[in-house]
C-alpha cells in the first residue's frame, strides 16, 4: 500500500494495468469517460498546456480506495480503514471466492470543502464503503 | 461545516492519470451524481435523493479522490411489494429514489441529523 497526500486514502501499489477506455465505458458502465476526464482536464488552472486523453489510452485501474476513519466525532476513539470499492466481479481463485460487481456511493465535499470536522474531528476524514 | 457542502456520488472507476497527461497528486474517480440531500421524508427523517440527470442521462464527472469524505448507504425506496427484480447487485440501477441511511454509524447519524 501507499499513502498519498495527506494520508487521507490509501490505494494499492499496483493498480490493475492498462485498462482501455472501451472497457471502462462497457464494463465499468462509465459511457461518458472520455467525455468527463477531458472536461476534468480543460477545467484544471494550473496547467498551461492541455494534453487531452484519446481512444487508444489506456489507465491504470484501482479495484478499490481505503479512506482513514476516526476518531469518531461521538466516541472519541476508533480509527480504522474502510474501502471504497469500484470493481468488476472477480472469478473464483484458489481459496478466494468469486465477487460481484461493485460501484460504492460516498459522500464527497464540494470544491474547496476538503476538509472539515463534518464527519470528523481535527479535518481528518471518515470513510467506509458499502451499499 | 454544513450538510449543505457535501453531495452524494456513486463511484464507477477509480484511476491514475497517466504520466502523458500530466502528474496529479490524487487518484481520480469516475462518478455519478445523485440530488443534494435537501429534502427529508416527514415519517423516517432521513434524506430523500434522487440520481442527478441531464437531458435523461446521468451527471456524470471525473473528480480528484481527495474530495471523499463518508460512506455512503442509500436505501431504496419502494412500495408495499418490493420488486423481485430488485437484488444488492442491481437496485442502485433499478431504483429511481433512494432514502439516505443516517443510521448505519453513530458518525453518520449525528452529521446527519445536526
Amino acid at each position: 500500500m501507499v499513502v498519498l497526500a495527506k494520508a487521507h486514502y490509501k490505494v494499492a501499489k499496483y493498480p490493475s494495468q492498462c485498462v482501455s477506455i472501451q472497457q471502462l465505458q462497457n464494463d465499468y458502465k462509465a459511457p461518458k469517460f472520455l467525455e468527463a476526464l477531458k472536461h476534468f482536464l480543460n477545467t484544471r488552472v494550473t496547467r498551461d498546456q492541455v494534453i487531452l486523453p484519446m481512444e487508444s489510452d489506456q489507465f491504470d485501474v484501482f479495484n478499490q480506495l481505503y479512506l482513514a476513519s476516526g476518531p469518531s466525532v461521538v466516541t472519541g476513539h476508533g480509527r480504522s480503514w474502510q474501502k471504497i470499492h469500484a470493481k468488476l466481479k472477480g472469478a473464483t481463485r484458489g481459496c478466494k471466492a468469486k465477487s460481484p460487481t461493485r460501484f460504492d456511493t460516498v459522500f464527497v465535499w464540494d470544491k474547496g470543502h476538503q476538509s472539515g470536522d463534518f464527519f470528523g474531528p481535527d479535518g481528518e476524514y471518515l470513510a467506509s464503503s458499502m451499499r | 461545516m454544513s450538510i449543505s457542502a457535501i453531495h452524494i456520488t456513486q463511484v464507477h472507476v477509480i484511476f491514475k492519470l497517466p504520466e502523458h497527461l500530466g502528474l496529479y497528486p490524487h487518484p481520480l474517480a469516475y462518478v455519478e451524481w445523485f440530488t443534494s440531500p435537501r429534502c427529508c421524508n416527514p415519517l423516517s427523517g432521513q434524506f430523500i435523493v434522487t440520481r442527478l440527470t441531464h437531458n435523461h442521462w446521468r451527471n456524470v464527472s471525473v473528480i480528484s479522490a481527495d474530495r471523499f469524505a463518508h460512506p455512503c448507504h442509500l436505501q431504496a425506496q419502494c412500495r408495499r411489494n418490493i420488486s423481485l427484480d430488485w437484488t444488492s447487485g442491481n437496485v442502485l440501477e433499478m431504483a429511481t429514489m433512494f432514502h439516505v441511511n443516517s443510521y448505519i454509524d453513530l458518525d453518520t447519524f449525528v452529521a446527519l441529523t445536526d
